[in-house]
């Protein structure tokens, strides 16, 4: 039966002073804000801590959140302002840490060595592309993609219109084809200079 | 009915599900019939897969929770994590450098370390104390030696202007009066104090430390008053010697002063007289490195 309580129902009794219930909240959605914030740090204990600060900061400000609305909404836009107020902390700094997603992330899995690598192979560059993106960008795609969350919600979480959103995430996405066009590009003429180097010898 | 350009714009949203259901039919009944549009819109829908799966996500422990229900219960471990991290940075250095002042401070002040100038003074210092202590021992029968090692008697030491640097000289009679008062072996005296006071003083010459020893009148061993003059530009010194006549004590010129070094320089001078003053006889010894002239003016103008 508890298992069954719905986000409204467990913040509800949070503000009843059940704190056992916004622990339930933690666990619910602890990995879904952290893959957010991961995907725009790009630095697990950098992420964590914003996670572990996000959950803090619903906890204290939970009485202002609107029970009409999804709560996932709300606790996002709490994650991603902290994240990218981070990332901005970060970038003033010059300390970000832009580790390589993929190095903390090998396929262990995998039988196959060879598609095992071809597979880390395409995350490191997706990663890499999106790295190339402006925060906010970043921000609109992952929303999108990993989140699967619809322009509305996402127009909430960033606090501007559906319009914007559609903007941005066009241009995001155009941005994100030519990075990827221009990769594509290089690879291939260097893969020509390679054969034509061993024609050569 | 939507062209090839109108449709390619619109695949995304398509894609997303947002198209509102006119333009939504609109763009599939474009679909239907473009070949090159369909393949277009099956690129795109591979491209969103591979992002999706493009970019993995670390798992968070179990005990994650646990961690961020520890920090809301317990509002003292609440600190923002950029605030923390910043923090850390630079407190840690900056605590230790504090440290470290402060160590390096605290064994300066409390003698821990001392400057080779300093050992160098101590040891002077220590070696003037020994002299002095032997030199009165030896030449004063008026004071036993248990008075000696007692301390009841520490005149203040004369010794050679060239034995030591000037400055160096003023630091170590200062030292030495201020070693003898803490320790109550001598008192230091106001000029007015002074028994016998000379009226008359070689050019130059300035009264630099007046003190007296012993307690006479309580059946201990008679006050000696001991008066030092310096003269601050040549570095010449004057050391006047009053003992009361009833400490025992027979006085001669040949005698070595009290606290002049046995192996004095030749160019001291020494002069002695006994002197009275309301009925009471003074040995009055007076040397220094000023002419024998000088000195018997001083004798001559005392009162």
């Amino acid at each position: 039966m508890q298992k069954n309580l719905t986000d409204q129902e467990l913040v509800q009794r949070t503000l009843a002073g059940e704190l056992s219930a916004f622990e339930k909240l933690v666990c619910r959605y602890q990995q879904a804000v952290f893959s957010i914030v991961f995907r725009i740090l790009r630095n697990k204990e950098e992420a964590e801590d914003i996670v572990q600060e996000s959950f803090i900061k619903c906890y204290q400000s939970l009485d202002k959140y609107d029970q009409g609305r999804p709560f996932t909404p709300w606790l996002y836009r709490i994650a991603s302002n902290l994240a990218l107020t981070r990332v901005r902390q970060l970038k003033k700094q010059r300390l970000i840490p832009w580790e390589t997603a993929s190095s903390q992330l090998a396929d262990r899995n995998a039988v196959n060595p060879a598609a095992s690598l071809e597979a880390v192979e395409i995350k490191q560059e997706v990663s890499s592309y999106l790295a190339k993106l402006k925060p906010l960008d970043q921000l609109v795609i992952i929303l999108r993609y990993y989140q699967d969350l619809n322009y509305d919600e996402i127009a909430y979480i960033l606090d501007t219109t559906r319009n914007n959103v559609e903007v941005r995430l066009c241009r995001a996405r155009q941005r994100l084809r030519q990075i990827w066009v221009k990769q594509e590009v290089k690879k291939c003429s260097t893969a020509v200079k390679q054969k034509n180097s061993s024609i050569s010898i | 009915m939507l062209n090839c350009s109108e449709t390619e714009k619109l695949l995304d949203l398509y894609i997303d599900q947002e198209l509102d259901p006119p333009t939504k039919e609109k763009c599939e009944q474009h679909l239907c019939h473009c070949s090159r549009c369909s393949e277009l819109l099956k690129l795109r829908e591979q491209e969103r897969e591979t992002i999706i799966n493009g970019f993995p996500v670390p798992e968070l422990t179990p005990a994650f929770s646990k961690k961020v229900m520890e920090k809301i219960t317990n509002p003292a471990l609440n600190r923002t994590p950029s605030k923390n991290s910043r923090l850390k940075k630079w407190m840690l250095p900056l605590t230790a450098a504090c440290l470290l002042v402060m160590v390096i401070y605290g064994a300066f002040s409390q003698g821990i370390f001392s400057s080779p100038q300093d050992a160098m003074l101590t040891d002077q210092k220590l070696e003037q104390g020994r002299e002095i202590a032997n030199v009165t021992a030896d030449n004063s029968s008026a004071s036993p030696q248990k008075d000696v090692q007692e301390g009841t008697i520490t005149p203040e030491p004369a010794l050679p202007p060239d034995a030591i640097a000037p400055d160096e000289r003023t630091v170590n009679n200062r030292s030495d009066l201020d070693t003898g008062v803490s320790s109550g072996q001598i008192t230091p005296i106001s000029p007015t104090n002074a028994v016998l006071t000379p009226q008359y003083l070689p050019a130059g010459f300035v009264r630099t430390s007046a003190s007296s020893s012993g307690s006479a009148g309580k059946g201990g061993s008679p006050a000696i008053c001991i008066l030092s003059f310096e003269n601050p530009q040549t570095g010449g010194r004057l050391c006047l010697e009053i003992i009361p006549d009833n400490s025992g004590a027979e006085m001669n010129a040949q005698d070595t002063p009290l606290t002049a070094d046995s192996q004095d320089d030749m160019r001291y001078q020494l002069a002695t007289r006994y002197v009275e003053k309301n009925g009471q006889g003074y040995w009055v010894r007076i040397y220094g490195d000023v002419p024998q002239t000088e000195l018997n003016k001083v004798l001559d103008s005392l009162k």
